[in-house]
């Protein structure tokens, strides 16, 4: 296990939000965080990211604990982000240059990365000028040159429109099966979850705590028109259950 | 069109005031309606203005000398109170309030002191710019830095940098645009506590040389020294806009 969150517990102003989390993930792994608005999913990605001390558990990255510890996992937030007075080329080099690297040699680095993610000719333009899904990818961008073990990705697709996001669940796939890049990402989005994820911890309850963890195996990805199979739909029918919604 | 047109002519229109007003102020003159010795017509200025010019240039030079010293020092001194006040909530605390007390005192009332005690020389001069110019800037810096996104500071905190990455990277840029609105008052109070010290003491400056042509009555030269310094202002304020529109680049629109 590449990112092993145990028994994690947090509260606030004496209310437990989340309660003895806990789960995992493998190497390369895509893992989804499902839980309704305001179930502490945030909570526990600022736990892990070491921005926050848990009230009580732990967080091990590769087998040793990173409780506390900023700066050891990447860490896309819920919003994008992006700085409006910095080009997207000197955003999405921004944890190269806390990092050390040069400004120089962290632009030659990024650029190879622009065509993959969708960016070309868009290096020396200002967030401002970048469509939302463009922002989206360049936010994604950023936090990959990080270069840690493991990406934390709060909601990385929520603030789209329908098209574009699935447009971007096709294209996160395909980029994903290039970077392998161990991810643990949250969403309240069922159809996102089932449609990016290797496994899906659902989160519900006060506190909340995990109530089931669905595997979904390689071949229902594989699978053409998952999304409009009788799996899918099971699947989705069993999350709606533990969601109690 | 039509609306473009509208536009230009709303952009022009300050243009036309300030002709109309020299218009105004050569027919009330020329005509004798106001005495000539009492407001000179506009062609008196203009000549005593081109009688005296290399004079009047080397007065401009000393003024804008001590400006730009006593500014630069100034900026400095505020940008620094600005950052270590935002770094330290408990000396914020002490220091900001008797901070804003201070500016009751009129600072330009102080230059008799300034003058007494170092002279006629400059140093008086970039002392009492340096006074009146931090506090502005200072006070700007403080609610910029104060501005910054906390969400981008937890961005940077997850990446792992530390204060000065956070000050340099977010609270820097967050204030730059309060920074040029205090620049623009500075660069003024400059220019006026630079004229105001030399009319209390000096040995040159365009404030001294007011004193002097004002001694001899000599209205004409006092209104071409006041048109002198009304036009460095205005120039020194259209180079902070440009210094602006060149550090902040992104506000210029598309860049593709
Ligand atoms: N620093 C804090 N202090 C006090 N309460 C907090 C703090 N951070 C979060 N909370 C509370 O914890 C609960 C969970 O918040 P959190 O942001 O983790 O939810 P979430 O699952 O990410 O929701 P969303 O899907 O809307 O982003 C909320 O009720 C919130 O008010
Ligand atoms: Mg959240």
């Amino acid at each position: 296990m590449i990112l092993d969150v145990k028994n994690v517990t947090q509260s606030f102003d004496g209310q437990q939000i989340i309660q003895k989390i806990n789960l995992q993930v493998a190497k390369g792994e895509i893992v989804s965080l499902l839980g309704v608005s305001g179930s502490g999913k945030t909570t526990l990605f600022n736990v892990i990211a070491g921005l926050n001390q848990p009230a009580s558990g732990d967080v091990l990255l590769a087998g040793t604990s990173i409780l506390n510890q900023p700066g050891q996992v990447s860490y896309m937030l819920q919003k994008d982000l992006l700085m409006p007075y910095r080009t997207v080329l000197d955003n999405v080099i921004l944890p190269l240059l806390i990092t050390g690297t040069s400004k120089k040699l962290a632009r030659k680095q990024a650029l190879p990365f622009f065509e993959e993610f969708g960016l070309t000719g868009y290096a020396k333009s200002y967030p401002d000028e970048l469509s939302g899904g463009m922002r989206q990818r360049a936010a994604l961008l950023r936090t990959y040159l990080f270069h840690k073990p493991v990406a934390l990705l709060d909601e990385p697709f929520s603030a789209l429109d329908a098209i574009t996001k699935r447009a971007l669940h096709r294209w996160y796939l395909e980029i994903m099966g290039k970077i392998h890049l161990s991810t643990l990402l949250i969403t309240h989005d069922i159809d996102e979850a089932l449609v990016l994820s290797n496994r899906i911890y659902v989160l519900a309850q006060k506190p909340s705590i995990i109530v089931d963890e669905i595997n979904i195996p390689e071949a229902l990805h594989q699978q053409p028109e998952f999304e409009l199979s009788d799996e899918f739909l099971q699947l989705k029918r069993r999350i709606i259950t533990d969601l109690n919604i | 069109m039509l609306k473009k047109l509208q536009s230009i002519n709303i952009k022009l229109l300050p243009v036309y005031v300030v002709l109309l007003t020299i218009l105004v102020w050569y027919v009330v003159t020329a005509t004798g309606l106001i005495p000539r010795f009492f407001l000179p017509t506009p062609g008196d200025v203009v000549q005593a203005f081109k009688d005296d010019f290399t004079f009047l240039l080397q007065n401009a030079w000393v003024t804008l000398t001590e400006a730009f010293w006593g500014l630069l020092l100034g900026v400095v001194l505020g940008v620094s109170i600005a950052i270590v006040m935002e770094r330290f909530e408990l000396l914020y605390r002490a220091v900001y309030p008797l901070l804003v007390l201070s500016q009751t005192i009129p600072t330009y009332a102080i230059a008799p002191i300034l003058i007494l005690w170092f002279g006629y020389g400059m140093l008086p001069k970039i002392l009492l710019i340096i006074v009146t110019t931090f506090f502005p800037v200072a006070v700007e810096m403080l609610t910029g830095l104060r501005s910054a996104d906390q969400d981008l500071i937890k961005l940077m905190k997850t990446m792992g940098s530390n204060r000065l990455q956070i000050l340099w990277y977010v609270k820097l840029p967050a204030s730059l645009e309060h920074f040029f609105a205090s620049l623009r008052i500075s660069v003024s109070y400059s220019i006026i506590g630079a004229v105001i010290a030399e009319w209390v003491g000096g040995e040159a400056g365009l404030g001294v040389y007011m004193t002097r042509v004002m001694k001899v009555y000599a209205y004409d030269k006092m209104f071409a020294v006041i048109v002198l310094i009304s036009f460095v202002s205005l120039l020194l304020i259209l180079i902070v806009d440009g210094l602006q529109r060149l550090t902040m680049p992104w506000k210029r629109g598309s860049h593709k």
